[in-house]
């Protein structure tokens, strides 16, 4: 037990002095979930700040066109940047290329037509709608939707005025045939047990996936005391004294566990204490801490398997350091750590499943997110517990066989 | 102390050590000099039980290398060729880490640090990171880590590479004060022809992976460095004559011109009159009380690059 103590001592000494580990298990993470967190804010929380910027060109000039801008002006996720009533074509676009707006509307002459014209066919086309390509494509729908909303909003109203004595008798009231959206649905996340948890925000979901990232990059300092160890001679040194050779890989792996943990508590401090002072979401926990542990020791062990066959299969710290970073970024890509499973295509989604960072990140949701317990992610422990024997047993036998 | 015999290494096709035969005394400083690629790293890593032989026996203290490894280990220090530290460490925290890895602890370990961190001269800076210590100081530290654990054997592989004259001279003190206070028999590698001559009892210089030339350094090195003639037979009056030129000996048979200034005209001299005399030259060799003439003159003086 001494020995093992002596061991865990030296490690996490050894990487606790090392700027270069802490700052990418520490300061690189923390800054991740930070940016992330605050930049996709806007995005998952509905009603947030976030809007698009739009010039409208009002060619119709009339009052329906101007009650429509009018209207506009109110959403709150709308900034109309520009108002103009003559702007030609090529400015319209200019502007939107240069990055002054993000759309450009154009009511054209018929727009009071097709606002009023109840009987016959649809005809010319009432706006035009210029799109800043690299808008995405869930933001270019929603803007379009919120237009047509309040087109068919302005028609439906119109309709009423030139129908106000039938309207009258039939009992219908001009106000109420456009209800608020939450009357008409109520949004619910569906969780998996206890309480249904509070709206998911950009913390929750950038804290588990930037947090999953980062625990993987254990790599750069177990390869780094690796191959620093065979380089100095200090392996060498070790093999001549007349100790078990076990209790020194015993010894590492529960120093990197250490680490780890210390590192899954600091960002998920981050994701509660830090991001909320700079304006953030708070993160929140879910209701199994003891899940939120046992997904975070599987995910610790899984990484450290990997830093350490990572260090056995390279020649060198710079081969280790590009390999291990290489894969940690191909498995974060296919398993939505940088964009969410749900936005990839079906074959992307079936590919995640080989990513022990989708099963990290999986648990990790299932217990933050969906409020999940134990037996929720039990799937997810298994295969990372499963893949951490199969890598630890290849590290021991290549160990064996290059320099044990 | 230890008993090396027919002891055999390879790597894939290269043969590192071949068919070594060693005694190696016990309370004795054995200099092993070879050039670069000669196996004095390999023998002493096969020594400590960091590389394993393809054949061969090895004994220590009656303890067969194969079979009693650890009992071996557990008395044998180490203080390798590169650097075997951790430069993010404190020399304290490097020191308590082997001792742990030894198996010290409590009092044993404090008192072993303050031993091998005296023994190091490194006291004053035992607090500070062994990434901070100059060359110098981290050959001692390396030097210090070896004695953690009493060793009864000692192997030191080219211990002072790269440190300046005054560590040199002092880690060679400290050795030789370990060996004579404590009885601990030395093994001592180094490509300084200058610091084997000068801290080994016995020496043994190895060449592309055998011994080449092993012994005490006493009947290594003759007393004379001098050109020695062997000559049939000489008479007395041709043997006084020649005594009675300046820097020239006679023995039975051999005639020693000594290696001064005046070799040339010493030489020219001897022949002349050995040619009157119609004496036959035998052979002719120097006799050197240098080990690096003798060095050379074994492995020969071509560079020795390694593949």
């Amino acid at each position: 037990m001494r020995l093992l103590a002596g061991i865990i001592k030296k490690e996490v000494l050894e990487i606790i002095r090392d700027i270069q580990s802490l700052f990418l298990l520490i300061l690189m993470p923390a800054t991740f979930i930070l940016v992330m967190s605050l930049s996709m804010q806007s995005l998952f929380q509905p009603g947030s700040d976030f809007t698009v910027k739009i010039i409208v060109n009002d060619l119709d000039r009339s009052p329906e066109s101007t009650r429509y801008i009018g209207v506009l002006k109110k959403i709150k996720n709308i900034t109309i940047v520009e108002q103009t009533i003559g702007l030609p074509e090529e400015a319209i676009r200019k502007k939107i290329t240069e990055g002054d707006s993000n759309f450009g509307l154009v009511l054209t002459k018929h727009f009071t037509s097709a606002v009023r014209n109840f009987a016959g066919s649809p005809g010319e086309a009432p706006m035009v709608l210029y799109i800043e390509p690299a808008i995405q494509s869930s933001i270019q729908m929603g803007v379009k939707n919120q237009l047509l909303v309040e087109f068919l909003k302005l028609r439906t109203g119109s309709f009423f005025d030139a129908n106000a004595a039938l309207a009258a008798y039939a009992g219908i009231k001009k106000n109420n045939f456009f209800p608020e959206p939450d009357a008409v649905i109520l949004p619910r996340f569906a969780v998996k047990s206890g309480p249904e948890s509070a709206i998911p925000n950009a913390s929750q979901q950038s804290v588990p996936a930037w947090l999953v990232f980062s625990m993987y990059f254990i790599v750069m300092p177990i390869s780094l005391i690796f191959h620093t160890e065979k380089n100095y001679g200090t392996l060498s040194r070790i093999r001549s004294i007349a100790m078990d050779i076990r209790y020194l890989i015993a010894g590492k792996i529960v120093s990197y566990y250490i680490i780890s943990m210390i590192q899954v508590v600091c960002m998920l401090c981050v994701g509660r204490f830090l991001v909320p002072l700079l304006g953030g979401d708070v993160i929140g926990f879910g209701s199994s801490p003891a899940g939120l542990f046992l997904i975070a020791s599987c995910v610790g062990i899984n990484s450290i398997a990997y830093g350490l066959l990572i260090s056995a299969v390279s020649k060198n710290t710079q081969m280790a350091g590009s390999l291990g970073v290489i894969l940690i970024i191909i498995f974060s890509a296919i398993g939505g750590i940088m964009v969410p499973k749900f936005v990839m295509p079906a074959a992307m989604q079936s590919l995640s499943i080989i990513s022990p960072l989708a099963w990290g990140l999986e648990g990790f949701l299932d217990i933050m997110l969906r409020n999940g317990g134990i037996e929720d992610i039990l799937s997810e422990c298994a295969l990372l517990v499963l893949t951490s024997g199969v890598m630890l047993g290849a590290t021991g036998i290549m160990l064996k066989k290059k320099i044990l | 102390m230890i008993q090396i015999r027919k002891l055999y290494k390879s790597y894939d096709d290269v043969t590192a050590l071949n068919a070594i035969d060693l005694d190696i005394r016990e309370g004795s400083i054995t200099g092993l000099l070879g050039p670069n690629g000669a196996g004095k790293t390999t023998l002493v890593s096969i020594l400590t039980g960091v590389l394993k032989k393809n054949d061969g026996q090895v004994t220590v203290q009656g303890l067969d290398l194969d079979r009693n490894p650890d009992e071996i280990k557990a008395i044998t220090g180490m203080v390798p060729q590169s650097l075997a530290l951790y430069p993010l460490l404190t020399a304290r925290e490097n020191l308590e880490y082997f001792g742990t890895l030894y198996g010290l602890s409590g009092k044993r370990l404090r008192d072993r640090i303050a031993f091998s961190s005296e023994a190091a001269s490194l006291q004053p800076f035992i607090n500070r990171r062994a990434g901070k210590f100059s060359g110098g100081m981290q050959r001692r530290l390396n030097l210090a880590i070896g004695l953690l654990n009493d060793p009864k054997i000692l192997y030191l592989d080219e211990p002072t590479v790269g440190v300046d004259a005054q560590s040199r001279r002092y880690m060679l003190d400290t050795i030789r004060r370990i060996n004579a206070e404590r009885c601990t028999t030395i093994v001592y590698t180094s490509h300084y022809i200058s610091e084997i001559e000068q801290i080994s009892d016995d020496i043994v210089i190895l060449d592309e992976g055998s011994i080449i030339l092993s012994g005490s350094k006493e009947d290594i090195l003759s007393s004379r460095d001098a050109l020695a003639i062997q000559v049939d037979s000489i008479s007395g009056a041709v043997s006084e004559s020649l005594s009675a030129l300046a820097g020239v000996t006679c023995e039975t048979g051999v005639i020693y011109v000594e290696k001064n200034d005046l070799l040339a005209q010493s030489i020219i001299r001897v022949a002349s009159i050995l040619r009157d005399a119609g004496a036959t030259i035998l052979n002719m060799h120097y006799d050197t009380n240098r080990l690096e003439e003798l060095y050379l003159h074994l492995t020969k003086k071509e560079l020795r690059d390694e593949e």
